[in-house]
Protein backbone atom coordinates (compact mmCIF):
# COMPACT_ATOMS: atom_id res chain seq x y z
CA UNK A 1 0.00 0.00 0.00
CA UNK A 2 2.85 2.34 0.89
CA UNK A 3 4.50 1.73 -2.47
CA UNK A 4 1.29 2.81 -4.20
CA UNK A 5 1.43 6.08 -2.34
CA UNK A 6 5.04 6.59 -3.38
CA UNK A 7 4.25 5.94 -7.05
CA UNK A 8 1.37 8.39 -6.85
CA UNK A 9 3.58 11.06 -5.28
CA UNK A 10 6.25 10.42 -7.91
CA UNK A 11 3.84 10.73 -10.85
CA UNK A 12 2.30 13.90 -9.42
CA UNK A 13 5.71 15.47 -8.88
CA UNK A 14 6.70 14.58 -12.47
CA UNK A 15 3.63 16.43 -13.74
CA UNK A 16 4.52 19.36 -11.47
CA UNK A 17 8.03 19.44 -12.95
CA UNK A 18 6.41 19.53 -16.41
CA UNK A 19 4.23 22.43 -15.24
CA UNK A 20 7.24 24.42 -14.03
CA UNK A 21 9.31 23.84 -17.17
CA UNK A 22 7.64 22.97 -20.46
CA UNK A 23 4.02 23.93 -19.82
CA UNK A 24 2.63 26.99 -21.60
CA UNK A 25 0.03 27.37 -18.87
CA UNK A 26 2.02 27.29 -15.64
CA UNK A 27 5.78 27.63 -15.95
CA UNK A 28 8.35 29.98 -17.42
CA UNK A 29 6.83 29.76 -20.91
CA UNK A 30 3.47 31.04 -19.66
CA UNK A 31 3.98 34.48 -21.23
CA UNK A 32 3.81 33.15 -24.77
CA UNK A 33 0.11 32.52 -24.40
CA UNK A 34 -1.44 35.40 -22.45
CA UNK A 35 -4.91 33.83 -22.28
CA UNK A 36 -3.50 30.41 -21.54
CA UNK A 37 -2.73 27.55 -23.87
CA UNK A 38 -5.14 24.80 -22.80
CA UNK A 39 -8.73 25.30 -23.88
CA UNK A 40 -10.06 23.89 -20.65
CA UNK A 41 -10.04 25.08 -17.11
CA UNK A 42 -8.38 23.70 -15.00
CA UNK A 43 -5.64 22.97 -17.55
CA UNK A 44 -4.96 19.40 -18.63
CA UNK A 45 -1.92 19.02 -16.38
CA UNK A 46 -3.75 20.45 -13.38
CA UNK A 47 -6.66 18.13 -14.15
CA UNK A 48 -4.22 15.21 -14.26
CA UNK A 49 -2.77 16.11 -10.85
CA UNK A 50 -6.23 16.32 -9.28
CA UNK A 51 -7.54 13.17 -11.00
CA UNK A 52 -4.51 11.11 -9.93
CA UNK A 53 -4.68 12.50 -6.42
CA UNK A 54 -8.33 11.53 -6.16
CA UNK A 55 -8.55 8.27 -8.13
CA UNK A 56 -4.99 6.92 -8.13
CA UNK A 57 -2.39 6.58 -10.85
CA UNK A 58 -4.25 4.07 -13.02
CA UNK A 59 -7.84 5.31 -12.95
CA UNK A 60 -6.85 8.94 -12.59
CA UNK A 61 -4.26 8.53 -15.32
CA UNK A 62 -6.88 7.18 -17.73
CA UNK A 63 -9.12 10.12 -16.87
CA UNK A 64 -6.23 12.47 -17.60
CA UNK A 65 -5.46 10.81 -20.96
CA UNK A 66 -9.12 11.09 -21.95
CA UNK A 67 -9.04 14.76 -21.01
CA UNK A 68 -5.98 15.38 -23.21
CA UNK A 69 -7.74 13.54 -26.02
CA UNK A 70 -10.69 15.90 -25.61
CA UNK A 71 -8.39 18.94 -25.66
CA UNK A 72 -8.28 19.17 -29.48
CA UNK A 73 -9.11 22.01 -31.89
CA UNK A 74 -12.64 20.69 -32.48
CA UNK A 75 -13.66 20.88 -28.86
CA UNK A 76 -15.17 24.03 -27.40
CA UNK A 77 -13.31 23.72 -24.11
CA UNK A 78 -14.32 25.63 -21.00
CA UNK A 79 -14.86 24.69 -17.38
CA UNK A 80 -14.24 20.99 -16.86
CA UNK A 81 -13.19 19.94 -13.35
CA UNK A 82 -12.47 16.40 -12.11
CA UNK A 83 -15.80 14.89 -11.16
CA UNK B 1 4.02 0.82 -20.38
CA UNK B 2 7.50 1.01 -21.92
CA UNK B 3 6.65 -1.94 -24.14
CA UNK B 4 3.40 -0.30 -25.23
CA UNK B 5 5.27 2.85 -26.18
CA UNK B 6 7.72 0.76 -28.16
CA UNK B 7 4.94 -1.01 -30.09
CA UNK B 8 2.83 2.09 -30.74
CA UNK B 9 5.44 4.74 -31.55
CA UNK B 10 9.00 3.52 -31.64
CA UNK B 11 8.60 0.44 -33.80
CA UNK B 12 6.46 2.01 -36.57
CA UNK B 13 8.83 4.98 -36.86
CA UNK B 14 11.88 2.72 -36.98
CA UNK B 15 10.22 0.53 -39.61
CA UNK B 16 9.11 3.49 -41.68
CA UNK B 17 12.67 4.77 -41.67
CA UNK B 18 14.17 1.41 -42.65
CA UNK B 19 11.49 0.88 -45.31
CA UNK B 20 12.25 4.24 -46.93
CA UNK B 21 15.95 3.57 -46.59
CA UNK B 22 15.47 0.32 -48.52
CA UNK B 23 13.12 1.67 -51.17
CA UNK B 24 14.76 4.98 -52.07
CA UNK B 25 17.74 4.42 -54.35
CA UNK B 26 21.16 5.43 -53.10
CA UNK B 27 20.83 4.02 -49.56
CA UNK B 28 20.69 7.48 -48.07
CA UNK B 29 19.69 7.82 -44.43
CA UNK B 30 19.32 11.58 -44.83
CA UNK B 31 16.70 11.23 -47.58
CA UNK B 32 14.95 8.52 -45.56
CA UNK B 33 14.73 10.90 -42.58
CA UNK B 34 13.30 13.71 -44.70
CA UNK B 35 10.70 11.43 -46.29
CA UNK B 36 9.63 9.84 -43.00
CA UNK B 37 9.29 13.33 -41.49
CA UNK B 38 6.98 14.17 -44.37
CA UNK B 39 4.90 11.06 -43.66
CA UNK B 40 4.63 11.88 -39.92
CA UNK B 41 3.70 15.46 -40.76
CA UNK B 42 1.00 14.23 -43.17
CA UNK B 43 -0.47 12.00 -40.46
CA UNK B 44 -0.71 15.00 -38.14
CA UNK B 45 -1.88 17.34 -40.92
CA UNK B 46 -5.55 17.79 -39.94
CA UNK B 47 -4.51 18.80 -36.42
CA UNK B 48 -1.85 21.29 -37.44
CA UNK B 49 -4.02 22.73 -40.20
CA UNK B 50 -6.80 23.50 -37.76
CA UNK B 51 -4.35 25.02 -35.25
CA UNK B 52 -2.66 27.31 -37.79
CA UNK B 53 -6.06 28.46 -39.05
CA UNK B 54 -7.16 29.30 -35.52
CA UNK B 55 -3.94 31.21 -34.86
CA UNK B 56 -4.39 33.16 -38.07
CA UNK B 57 -7.98 34.06 -37.21
CA UNK B 58 -6.79 35.27 -33.83
CA UNK B 59 -4.20 37.50 -35.46
CA UNK B 60 -6.68 39.01 -37.86
CA UNK B 61 -8.78 39.94 -34.88
CA UNK B 62 -5.90 41.79 -33.21
CA UNK B 63 -7.06 45.34 -34.13
CA UNK B 64 -10.41 44.70 -32.46
CA UNK B 65 -8.67 43.16 -29.45
CA UNK B 66 -6.47 46.24 -29.14
CA UNK B 67 -9.55 48.42 -29.32
CA UNK B 68 -11.17 46.53 -26.46
CA UNK B 69 -7.92 46.67 -24.49
CA UNK B 70 -7.57 50.44 -24.74
CA UNK B 71 -11.26 50.94 -24.00
CA UNK B 72 -11.11 49.00 -20.73
CA UNK B 73 -7.51 49.57 -19.79
CA UNK B 74 -8.37 50.64 -16.23
CA UNK B 75 -10.64 47.71 -15.54
CA UNK B 76 -9.03 44.31 -16.00
CA UNK B 77 -12.16 42.34 -15.18
CA UNK B 78 -14.30 44.26 -17.64
CA UNK B 79 -11.59 43.89 -20.25
CA UNK B 80 -11.52 40.11 -19.86
CA UNK B 81 -15.30 39.94 -20.17
CA UNK B 82 -15.37 42.18 -23.22
CA UNK B 83 -12.64 40.11 -24.88
CA UNK B 84 -14.47 36.87 -24.28
CA UNK B 85 -17.62 38.45 -25.74
CA UNK B 86 -15.63 39.54 -28.78
CA UNK B 87 -14.24 36.04 -29.32
CA UNK B 88 -17.70 34.58 -28.96
CA UNK B 89 -19.16 37.06 -31.40
CA UNK B 90 -16.47 36.30 -33.98
CA UNK B 91 -16.79 32.58 -33.29
CA UNK B 92 -13.09 32.30 -32.52
CA UNK B 93 -11.61 30.17 -29.79
CA UNK B 94 -8.53 32.00 -28.52
CA UNK B 95 -7.08 28.91 -26.88
CA UNK B 96 -4.76 26.34 -28.29
CA UNK B 97 -5.14 22.70 -27.34
CA UNK B 98 -3.01 20.17 -25.53
CA UNK B 99 -3.50 17.08 -27.68
CA UNK B 100 -1.73 18.30 -30.84
CA UNK B 101 1.19 19.47 -28.71
CA UNK B 102 1.48 16.37 -26.57
CA UNK B 103 1.05 13.87 -29.41
CA UNK B 104 4.26 15.27 -30.89
CA UNK B 105 6.29 14.53 -27.76
CA UNK B 106 6.19 10.71 -28.09
CA UNK B 107 7.03 11.07 -31.78
CA UNK B 108 10.00 13.23 -30.89
CA UNK B 109 11.10 10.81 -28.21
CA UNK B 110 10.76 7.84 -30.57
CA UNK B 111 12.77 9.58 -33.28
CA UNK B 112 15.35 10.54 -30.65
CA UNK B 113 15.69 6.92 -29.55
CA UNK B 114 15.99 5.69 -33.13
CA UNK B 115 19.09 7.85 -33.51
CA UNK B 116 20.47 7.62 -29.98
CA UNK B 117 20.50 3.83 -29.90
CA UNK B 118 21.63 3.54 -33.48
CA UNK B 119 19.60 1.56 -35.96
CA UNK B 120 21.95 -1.43 -35.96
CA UNK B 121 21.24 -2.35 -32.35
CA UNK B 122 17.49 -2.55 -32.97
CA UNK B 123 17.27 -4.55 -36.15
CA UNK B 124 15.28 -7.29 -34.36
CA UNK B 125 12.39 -4.80 -34.05
CA UNK B 126 11.94 -4.57 -37.80
CA UNK B 127 8.73 -6.17 -39.06
CA UNK B 128 9.11 -9.44 -40.94
CA UNK B 129 7.80 -8.01 -44.23
CA UNK B 130 10.47 -5.35 -44.37
CA UNK B 131 13.92 -6.32 -45.60
CA UNK B 132 16.69 -5.89 -43.08
CA UNK B 133 19.56 -3.91 -44.55
CA UNK B 134 23.03 -5.33 -44.01
CA UNK B 135 24.40 -2.03 -42.84
CA UNK B 136 23.21 1.55 -42.51
CA UNK B 137 25.26 4.37 -43.94
CA UNK B 138 25.22 7.19 -41.45
CA UNK B 139 26.99 9.64 -43.70
CA UNK B 140 25.04 12.16 -45.75
CA UNK B 141 26.70 15.02 -47.66
CA UNK B 142 29.72 14.51 -45.44
CA UNK B 143 27.60 14.80 -42.29
CA UNK B 144 27.57 11.96 -39.76
CA UNK B 145 23.90 11.76 -38.77
CA UNK B 146 24.58 9.87 -35.53
CA UNK B 147 26.72 12.70 -34.13
CA UNK B 148 25.83 16.31 -33.32
CA UNK B 149 26.33 18.66 -36.22
CA UNK B 150 26.62 22.44 -36.02
CA UNK B 151 25.32 23.16 -39.54
CA UNK B 152 22.12 21.20 -39.04
CA UNK B 153 21.61 22.93 -35.66
CA UNK B 154 21.96 26.36 -37.28
CA UNK B 155 19.62 25.34 -40.11
CA UNK B 156 17.01 24.19 -37.58
CA UNK B 157 17.33 27.49 -35.71
CA UNK B 158 17.06 29.48 -38.94
CA UNK B 159 13.90 27.61 -39.97
CA UNK B 160 12.39 28.27 -36.55
CA UNK B 161 13.25 31.96 -36.88
CA UNK B 162 11.59 32.16 -40.28
CA UNK B 163 8.47 30.37 -39.09
CA UNK B 164 8.04 32.51 -35.95
CA UNK B 165 8.82 35.72 -37.83
CA UNK B 166 6.13 34.93 -40.38
CA UNK B 167 3.53 34.37 -37.66
CA UNK B 168 4.39 37.62 -35.90
CA UNK B 169 4.84 39.75 -39.03
CA UNK B 170 1.18 39.22 -39.89
CA UNK B 171 0.14 41.15 -36.80
CA UNK B 172 -1.23 44.58 -37.62
CA UNK B 173 0.95 47.66 -37.26
CA UNK B 174 -1.41 49.39 -34.81
CA UNK B 175 0.49 47.65 -32.05
CA UNK B 176 3.58 49.76 -32.56
CA UNK B 177 2.07 53.20 -32.17
CA UNK B 178 -0.90 52.14 -30.05
CA UNK B 179 -1.54 51.39 -26.40
CA UNK B 180 1.15 50.76 -23.83
CA UNK B 181 -0.58 47.64 -22.59
CA UNK B 182 0.61 45.82 -25.68
CA UNK B 183 4.28 46.20 -24.90
CA UNK B 184 4.11 42.90 -23.01
CA UNK B 185 2.80 41.10 -26.08
CA UNK B 186 5.51 42.76 -28.16
CA UNK B 187 8.20 41.51 -25.77
CA UNK B 188 6.79 38.01 -25.90
CA UNK B 189 6.70 38.11 -29.68
CA UNK B 190 10.33 39.19 -29.72
CA UNK B 191 11.24 36.30 -27.45
CA UNK B 192 9.35 33.89 -29.65
CA UNK B 193 11.18 35.15 -32.72
CA UNK B 194 14.74 35.51 -31.37
CA UNK B 195 15.04 33.50 -28.17
CA UNK B 196 13.42 30.22 -29.19
CA UNK B 197 15.54 29.76 -32.36
CA UNK B 198 18.65 30.30 -30.24
CA UNK B 199 17.52 27.61 -27.83
CA UNK B 200 16.87 25.35 -30.81
CA UNK B 201 20.46 25.84 -32.00
CA UNK B 202 21.91 25.08 -28.55
CA UNK B 203 19.77 21.99 -28.04
CA UNK B 204 20.48 20.93 -31.62
CA UNK B 205 24.20 21.03 -30.87
CA UNK B 206 23.81 18.28 -28.28
CA UNK B 207 21.57 15.91 -30.27
CA UNK B 208 22.43 13.38 -32.98
CA UNK B 209 22.45 15.05 -36.41
CA UNK B 210 19.60 12.85 -37.63
CA UNK B 211 17.29 14.21 -34.95
CA UNK B 212 18.29 17.80 -35.66
CA UNK B 213 17.63 17.13 -39.34
CA UNK B 214 14.17 15.83 -38.36
CA UNK B 215 13.52 19.00 -36.36
CA UNK B 216 14.70 21.20 -39.22
CA UNK B 217 12.43 19.46 -41.72
CA UNK B 218 9.41 19.57 -39.37
CA UNK B 219 9.84 23.31 -38.86
CA UNK B 220 10.34 23.90 -42.57
CA UNK B 221 7.16 22.01 -43.43
CA UNK B 222 5.23 23.90 -40.75
CA UNK B 223 6.41 27.19 -42.24
CA UNK B 224 5.37 26.13 -45.74
CA UNK B 225 2.02 24.99 -44.39
CA UNK B 226 1.59 28.42 -42.79
CA UNK B 227 2.17 30.09 -46.15
CA UNK B 228 -0.48 27.86 -47.70
CA UNK B 229 -3.06 28.46 -44.95
CA UNK B 230 -2.45 32.22 -45.01
CA UNK B 231 -2.99 32.25 -48.77
CA UNK B 232 -6.16 30.21 -48.46
CA UNK B 233 -7.73 32.48 -45.85
CA UNK B 234 -6.76 35.52 -47.91
CA UNK B 235 -8.54 34.11 -50.94
CA UNK B 236 -11.60 33.24 -48.90
CA UNK B 237 -11.77 36.85 -47.74
CA UNK B 238 -11.34 38.35 -51.17
CA UNK B 239 -14.01 36.19 -52.73
CA UNK B 240 -17.13 38.06 -51.46
CA UNK B 241 -15.67 41.38 -52.66
CA UNK B 242 -15.41 40.02 -56.18
CA UNK B 243 -19.05 38.98 -56.12
CA UNK B 244 -20.13 42.44 -54.97
CA UNK B 245 -18.32 44.09 -57.83
CA UNK B 246 -20.29 42.11 -60.35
Amino acid sequence: MLIKLYIKKLVISLIKIYQKTLSFDHGILKGFYPHGYCRFHPSCSEYAVRAIDKYGVLKGGIKAIRRIWRCNPWNKGGWDPVE
Amino acid sequence: MVHLFQVIFYQPILNLLIFLYNVVPGESLGVAIILSTLVIKLVLLPLSHKSIKAQKALQDLQPKVDEVKSKYKDNKEQMGKAMMALYKEEKINPFSSCFPLLIQLPFLWAVFRVFRDGIESNLHLIYSFIATPESIHNMWFGINLSEPNIYLAILAGAAQFWQAKMMVAKRPATQNNGGKGDSMTAIMNKQMVYFMPMITVFIGLTLPGGLTLYWFVVTLFTALQQILVFKQTKKAKEAPVVIEQK
